[in-house]
């Protein structure tokens, strides 16, 4: 890197070249897809009036509409996506089921595109700019942001916006906390504390893999209890979110890394991406925490040099991981997965989990999706002094402004692998083939793209 | 259930590539096991055998009074400036007096040469005081224990034990506050024990109350690290005092590296070597290693450093080259990133780690731009960001350093003076000796020459050399 290069290394500005030139703020064309046209602004300030599509749920029904934008203001940005990021959470909101949609709302979670406007207000970004759109915000001015708990940031609360119309007049939301933000659009109008600018080229879709799944299985190990150097990490759940908490595991050093993964395929991708061992939960289910503590088993028995031998208040064996990390969740009983756990609600993993947490250990639960009103029940004397952590983190204990640019770099670096998670990608109006492949769970992470 | 190491590993196992530098995998290092199969790394290598001599016998029981061994002992009487050879230091056997009920008896296996000890040798950094009991040299040794006191319950007969450079008591003040790498009950500072004569009749004590180079150590029960771990004894002896000390550096409790950061390592002995390691498994991004001899530079490469550079090849540019590999993408101060500030200062590693020291005795080649070793300590404090953290570890240095008063008072740089840092030993111990067992932490590549204990002063004379990584005394 040359001194001469005082901005970056990577131009902001070739990023504009697939639509527009910037500078001369005229409208330009890029091709999608589909063949049609995205209207590329370029910064001309004229975001009011811009055609776009969607894929837009109102009531029980979801479909791609021709959205008309509103002009965004103070600390507003848009952003041309590239990419968004699909996960297991959407599937109901767009297969037809689930959630209350009572004004017409853009889904998805989490988009990377380039920065075609900016309101007024905004210091992080610049038009031509690659971002991320994050689904965590990170404000750094928030009670819990300046505590180090950007997973807990208070911007979730900013009232949605209202950024389009319908055909009708109808305004239009997108799905999202902080403002909302969507995803599954040509366009993302969102708040400045869920952009993060990145420098790199990776592919869009690798880059979609790590807006949600990727930092917060990451951030899972990562920012809660992280494992030490040669510690024993178990992971319950090696879809995309538990294969990115694998790696984390690995990248801390852990010496044992086991998975607990029903689908053969994500086993075997477990393996390639850091796991030591792979246990099926399907296969002698009753014994397998037992069999999982053997596993984590240390062989210094020895109290008073340094070893475990049995727990004085219980008087079981200490042995036991030092970090548990959940990322399970319950299966929606709408779309049951090809290959399914011994629970599709989800509960027998976190009752599992509770039991195989060692005296001193740590549990990291992040699944989502269990049936209303569920409870998970343990013995209280446990719960009161049985040296268990338990972490349940809101958005995994992820600091997306710090966490999602490391991962880019880890990505660049090829320590953190993403591409062999790609299964796949998809056109937008190919949308619900891309979630019902999801819900399916016969790929690993898919996306939809734009470019 | 399946099981396996190493499958999927070499999908992500190819280190950052650097300009006009070539990647060197990560993984690699530590499937090889044996470093000097590197191109272009040429190490004295000096298996040899240990000659089959008579043992002392083992006696497993009794106060062990009267029990004979062979050790490597220092005197107080070398003139200055005498060389290895022709310094009084030689092997002698030493006759046991009773054991103190609080110690243990361990038959050595192997114990590690550390460069400090070249001095304590020929009197250049005595020991041995005059009119003070002469010393078994050593200070870190692997073996099984033999024989333990009345008081002792951390270990039994038949133990394998690590007997490193600093204890881990459990009950010190710096033990209950978090630091057992800075145990008080160390024999490091106290007068060390007489443990049995000479055959003149002339008392003698172990270098640091503990010793290693002889047949039998007889040590403290808060040295004594029963290792569990199917690991041979030549590495775990690495791990005894460099090894341990370096992985403390980048993986103890004081100043862990965090994945993704970015590490300068300056100097690249065994501390050094081990630092890298160090910081590659705990997902270091960038790592770039300082060193002058270039066989430890391209061991440093295999180790898993992602950038080498000579400290005697343009000297004057040293940091401001570091400063602006570390500059990263992103100046975007509004948006997580460092503008550079003036001369670049805001650019540069996470942490630093300094393992350099001075040239006592000088190497056969590749001496580094300054031998008083105050140099490297001056880069390291220039490269320490504000937060970041600086480590360092080298010994051996005399006269003052000094830095500006501003930097000093309040440039929000964290240095830790090392030592052991941040290694609990008893528990340490455990978890590196694991490391190496599972392919994680390569000591053997370090561990590059071996001597019986009557070629102690080869051995000595080799590392004084820096003609090899590490050397060891082994014992049949």
């Amino acid at each position: 890197m040359s001194k001469e290069q005082p901005e970056s290394a990577i131009s902001r500005r070739s990023f504009l070249s697939a639509g527009v030139a910037a500078a001369s703020g005229a409208v330009a064309l890029t091709t999608n897809v589909s063949g049609q046209t995205v209207p590329s602004i370029g910064g001309s300030g004229k975001s009011a009036g811009l055609k776009y599509r969607a894929f837009v749920r109102h009531g029980t029904t979801g479909s791609i509409e021709l959205l008309t934008m509103r002009q965004i203001t103070g600390r507003q940005v848009l952003v041309r996506n590239q990419a968004a990021s699909c996960t297991y959470g959407d599937v109901g909101a767009v297969l037809g089921t689930g959630g209350n949609f009572n004004r017409p709302t853009i889904v998805g979670n989490g988009s990377v595109g380039i920065v075609e406007e900016v309101g007024p207000e905004v210091q992080a970004v610049r038009v031509g700019d690659r971002v991320i759109v994050a689904v965590t915000p990170q404000c750094g001015r928030c009670d819990y942001c300046l505590r180090g708990l950007a997973g807990l940031c208070q911007a979730v609360d900013v009232p949605l916006a209202e950024i389009a119309e319908t055909a009708d007049g109808t305004p239009v939301i997108q799905f999202g906390w902080a403002g909302g933000k969507g995803g599954l659009a040509e366009y993302t109008v969102v708040y400045e504390e869920l952009v993060i600018p990145v420098f790199t080229d990776l592919p869009p879709e690798q880059l979609a893999f790590l807006i949600f799944l990727g930092a917060h299985g990451y951030a899972s190990v990562a920012n809660n209890a992280p494992p030490t150097p040669g510690a024993d990490v178990v992971v319950f759940g090696a879809g995309p979110t538990g294969l990115s908490a694998i790696q984390a595991a690995r990248l801390h050093g852990a010496a044992r890394i086991i998975a607990v993964e029903p689908i053969p395929a994500r086993r075997e991708m477990a393996m390639k991406v850091g796991a030591t061992h792979v246990v099926d939960p399907n296969e002698d289910s009753a014994n397998l925490v037992e069999r999982l503590r053997a596993l984590c088993r240390i062989r210094n028995d020895r109290p008073l040099a340094g070893g475990r031998g049995l727990d004085p208040n219980f008087g079981t064996r200490s042995d036991g991981p030092s970090l548990i990390v959940e990322a399970v969740g319950a299966d929606s009983p709408d779309f049951p997965p090809k290959i399914a756990g011994p629970d599709p609600k989800g509960l027998l993993p976190l009752q599992q989990m509770w039991d195989l947490c060692p005296p001193g250990g740590h549990i990291m639960t992040q699944g989502t999706g269990y049936p209303r009103n569920s409870r998970i029940s343990v013995p209280a004397s446990e719960w009161a002094d049985g040296g268990k952590s338990k972490h349940s983190m809101n958005s995994s204990g992820v600091h997306s402004h710090h966490d999602i640019p490391l991962l880019i770099k880890m990505v660049e670096n090829k320590h953190y692998e993403v591409a062999s998670l790609i299964s796949g990608t998809y056109r937008l109006e190919h949308v619900k083939d891309c979630y019902q492949a999801i819900a399916d769970r016969s790929v690993i992470a898919v996306s939809v793209v734009f470019t | 259930m399946s099981t396996s190491d190493t499958s999927g590993q070499s999908s992500v196992a190819e280190g950052p590539s650097t300009p006009g530098t070539d990647v060197v995998s990560r993984r690699d290092v530590i499937t090889g096991g044996v470093a000097a199969a590197v191109a272009g790394v040429t190490l004295t290598v000096a298996n040899a055998k240990a000659e089959a001599v008579e043992r002392a016998p083992a006696i497993l029981m009794g106060t062990q009074k009267g029990r004979k061994y062979r050790a490597f002992v220092a005197f107080a009487d070398n003139p200055a400036d005498v060389s290895i050879q022709d310094s009084s230091a030689r092997v002698e056997t030493v006759t046991m007096n009773a054991l103190d009920p609080d110690r243990v008896v361990v038959r050595t296996e192997a114990a590690q040469v550390c460069y400090s000890i070249v001095g304590q040798a020929t009197g250049k950094t005595p020991s041995v005081q005059h009119g003070k009991p002469s010393q078994i040299l050593g200070h870190s040794a692997v073996g099984i224990v033999e024989a333990v006191g009345s008081r002792v319950r951390r270990v039994q007969v038949g133990d394998r034990v690590m007997l490193p450079n600093s204890p881990q008591c459990g009950v010190c003040y710096n033990c209950l506050r978090g630091r057992p790498d800075r145990c008080i009950n160390t024999g490091n500072f106290a007068e060390p024990a007489v443990i049995g004569t000479l055959p003149d009749g002339s008392p003698v004590a172990q270098q640091h109350d503990r010793g290693g180079f002889a047949e039998l150590v007889i040590t403290t029960e808060e040295y004594c690290i029963p290792i569990f771990y199917d690991v041979p004894a030549i590495e775990l002896a690495m791990l005894g005092c460099p090894a341990a000390c370096g992985l403390g550096c980048t993986l103890g409790f004081v100043a862990p590296v965090t994945p993704g950061s970015d590490v300068c390592v300056i100097g690249c002995g065994p501390l050094g070597l081990s630092a890298i390691q160090g910081a590659r498994i705990t997902g270091a991004s960038q790592i770039i290693a300082v060193e002058p001899i270039a066989a430890r530079r391209a061991l440093a490469r295999q180790f898993g450093a992602t950038t080498v550079i000579d400290p005697n090849v343009e000297t004057e540019h040293v940091v401001d080259k570091i400063r602006q590999l570390c500059k990263g993408p992103n100046t975007r101060t509004y948006a997580g990133g460092k503008s550079g500030g003036p001369a670049g200062r805001q650019w540069g590693p996470d942490f630093v780690v300094e393992a350099v020291g001075s040239d006592f005795f000088p190497p056969k080649a590749g001496a580094g731009p300054d031998p008083e070793g105050l140099l490297s300590l001056q880069w390291a404090w220039d490269l320490c960001t504000a937060t970041g953290h600086v480590t360092t570890v080298a010994v051996q240095q005399t006269g003052n350093f000094s830095v500006p008063a501003q930097q000093w008072s309040n440039g929000s740089k964290n240095h830790h003076s090392g030592n052991f840092n941040g290694v609990a030993t008893l528990k340490d111990m455990q978890v590196f000796a694991r490391l190496i067992e599972r392919g994680q932490f390569n000591a053997k590549a370090m561990a590059t020459a071996t001597f019986p204990l009557e070629r102690t002063k080869e051995a000595l004379q080799l590392v004084s050399d820096r003609d090899t990584i590490a050397a060891m005394i082994v014992f049949s």
